[in-house]
């Protein structure tokens, strides 16, 4: 036994069962989710709603005729899912990407926690100069300043993940910058395990060729 | 990479000088811009045409007015409007010229 619903789509009536229904529902939901940001949203919105009551028509063999679940189907074949035709449209307005920097402590570049190449980043400085004016500052102050840097090892993030090193450069986080920020981690790396010195670990092994002589 | 992305990317960029010169032969109802354009293969779900439409229409390139149908909802008949046949012959030259140099580079490529 299947339940059938009375449905208006762009004034005119439709039959159609529960399980089509639903499934209609659900279409046009994740529709309207899809065009939200897109201008004149209502207007294309109510032309699709046009269309598939047009589909609709035409699959109507006779005036008591129920939609059913493959009707319905069909016509979402016809018109697509919105993901198929939503992907880097114009009109939609990219999410805000947060851009603003934030401060963070740079574990790649230290002398004692980070804190001085972080306020670099979020001030634009030169990380040396704020290293200066910290010893500075530390000297004349007799002790103060000392505390104040332990209040910011304290209480200022380390930038563990790649979105937070963007962050703190106040680059925009999206899937580009951190493919980019991966890549170039990657490749230090690499060229940090290049710059192994091969020399050095090959007198190693001839001073203590036993090493490798159990092999 | 997928063959799929590239297709769609080429398609798009020529959609809506598709549509602007479907619509200037004669005042089409959407399902029959739906149908040429289906027909002649620029695309593979008609979502895709919806947002293009109001897009044009929102650009005063395009009009519409509502006619009764003896079947099914009212349709929407567009037309095209001064600015959008400027447009439109604009549209056309920046095709021809990117036609005749596309097929010029891809045939003098000894690559192929």
């Amino acid at each position: 036994m299947n339940k059938t619903v009375n449905i208006n789509l762009a004034s005119t009536f439709f039959h159609i069962d529960e399980n089509a229904y639903k499934k209609l529902q659900s279409y046009l939901n994740s529709l309207e989710k899809g065009f939200k940001n897109t201008m004149g949203k209502e207007e294309i919105l109510k032309d699709i709603e046009a269309r598939i009551a047009e589909l609709f028509q035409e699959m109507k063999t006779n005036s008591d005729y129920v939609i059913n679940e493959s009707n319905v189907e069909k016509v979402i074949s016809i018109l697509g899912e919105p993901e198929d035709f939503m992907s880097d449209d114009e009109d939609t307005t990219p999410p805000k990407e947060s851009s603003h920097k934030k401060l963070y402590r740079d574990p790649e570049d230290k002398y004692i926690a980070g804190v001085a190449s972080g306020l670099g980043y979020y001030f634009g400085l030169d990380t040396s100069w704020i290293r200066v004016l910290w010893l500075l500052l530390i000297l004349f102050s007799g002790g103060t300043f000392l505390l104040i840097y332990f209040l910011f090892w304290i209480l200022v993030p380390i930038a563990k993940t790649t979105a937070d090193k963007l962050k703190m450069k106040g680059e925009p986080v999206n899937i580009s910058t951190i493919e980019k920020k991966i890549k170039q981690e990657f490749e230090e790396v690499s060229s940090k395990i290049k710059d192994i010195d091969y020399d050095k670990a090959s007198k190693t092994l001839k001073k203590n060729p036993k090493i490798f002589s159990g092999f | 990479m997928k063959i799929e992305n590239t297709t769609a990317q080429m398609r798009k960029g020529i959609l809506e000088f598709c549509i602007l010169s479907l619509i200037s032969g004669r005042d089409l109802y959407t399902s029959e811009i739906l149908e040429s354009l289906k027909n002649g293969k620029m695309v593979v779900v008609e979502g895709t045409v919806y947002p293009l439409l109001t897009r044009l229409k929102n650009a005063d390139l395009l009009q519409y007015r509502w006619e009764e149908s003896t079947s099914g909802p009212p349709r929407k008949y567009y037309s095209i409007t001064t600015k959008g046949k400027s447009f439109l012959s604009e549209l056309q030259q920046v095709w021809n010229e990117l036609n005749k140099a596309v097929i010029h580079i891809t045939k003098n490529n000894p690559n192929e």
